[in-house]
């Protein structure tokens, strides 16, 4: 999924579920754990380019239940530092994979296993693809300025 | 090869296929969307645990284990059970707990990590290694659910979402 959506998801999942948590500040944050998984797929941006995706070879292990499991072990971590800010990280980051498993093909046990998981509940082709990621990641944006608005953080 | 159920595990593996299996529409279903389905519904048990909506985190916690019960019926019943379907379940169990922790202690978020540590061995030593977790805490929030006030619905209190 694009990197705004991973954003958005993030803090929908953080206003719905902790909104006394949703300070802007924790907002970012949360936005930033949920798109920094990405991050490995840096070195991969040539080929992106070029074949208009990112396929599932351009994830590493940090992209995968491997990661999953670091992410909760430093979230837990950063809760001995402040409770809010484990949080507001755990919520960022799971949001992450929860969003690539829903959408995308994943590899959950690379490099241990190459089996690819797809749970068919978005198109394949690139044109379905670009329609369905529009889509959701509008969808998301309304939900989000609707949840800023309710909760005083934004005037519309 | 999918790594092998244990004793308990695999008993209850074949009962649900004996009660699921003859169901006539098990054909028509698709076992990766039923999974996609599940998946989906965490999103709900963690709306409605962070509201502590109990009962309705418990209506829709058993709709996400009916269907990841059905998906490996599904998927046995067309003779599709392979090691890739048994990815499937694992990553799909694995990041629901993820999502529904997000509402409860951290005590639980650190179990669910160690499940995914588990479920890694799992992998490697190929016998299929899993704590229950959303069914230990759907028995849990039903007894949190009927039990009063008193110093066992504090416990779990504490240990659900306080800890």
């Amino acid at each position: 999924m694009n990197t705004i959506a991973h954003a958005l998801f993030a803090n929908i999942l953080l206003l719905l579920g902790a909104p006394e948590m949703a300070t802007p500040t924790n907002l970012v944050i949360n936005a930033l754990a949920g798109v920094a998984v990405d991050l490995d797929h840096i070195p991969k941006l040539g080929k992106a380019v070029r074949t208009l995706r990112f396929g599932q070879s351009s994830r590493t292990r940090w992209h995968e239940l491997q990661g999953l499991l670091a992410s909760m072990l430093i979230s837990v971590l950063a809760t001995l530092y402040s409770p809010e800010l484990g949080r507001v990280i755990l919520v960022g980051a799971v949001s992450h994979y929860f969003l690539d498993l829903a959408t995308r093909p994943t590899r959950p046990l690379y490099p241990l296993s190459d089996a690819t998981v797809f749970l068919e509940m978005a198109p394949m082709s690139l044109r379905g693809l670009f329609a369905y990621d529009t889509v959701l990641t509008v969808t998301m944006g309304v939900i989000w300025l609707w949840s800023l608005n309710g909760l005083g953080l934004l005037q519309l | 090869m999918e790594p092998e159920r244990l004793g308990p595990a695999a008993a209850v593996k074949r009962w649900f296929d004996r009660l699921l299996g003859r169901l006539p529409f098990l054909a028509e279903l698709n076992p990766d969307q039923l999974s996609g389905l599940g998946l989906l519904l965490s999103l709900a048990v963690y709306y409605f645990l962070s509201r502590e909506m109990i009962g309705a985190s418990i209506l829709v916690l058993f709709a996400a284990l009916f269907l990841d019960v059905l998906d490996g019926v599904v998927a046995r019943a067309q003779g599709k059970a392979s090691e890739e379907g048994w990815v499937v379940d694992v990553a799909v169990d694995r990041v629901s707990e993820a999502l529904i922790s997000l509402a409860l202690s951290r005590l639980v978020v650190l179990v669910v990590a160690f499940n995914i540590a588990l479920s890694l061995y799992s992998y490697m030593s190929r016998r299929h290694l899993i704590i229950p977790i959303r069914q230990v805490l759907l028995l849990a929030l039903v007894m949190y659910f009927l039990v009063g006030a008193d110093g066992f619905h504090l416990f779990l209190d504490g240990v659900l979402f306080r800890m």
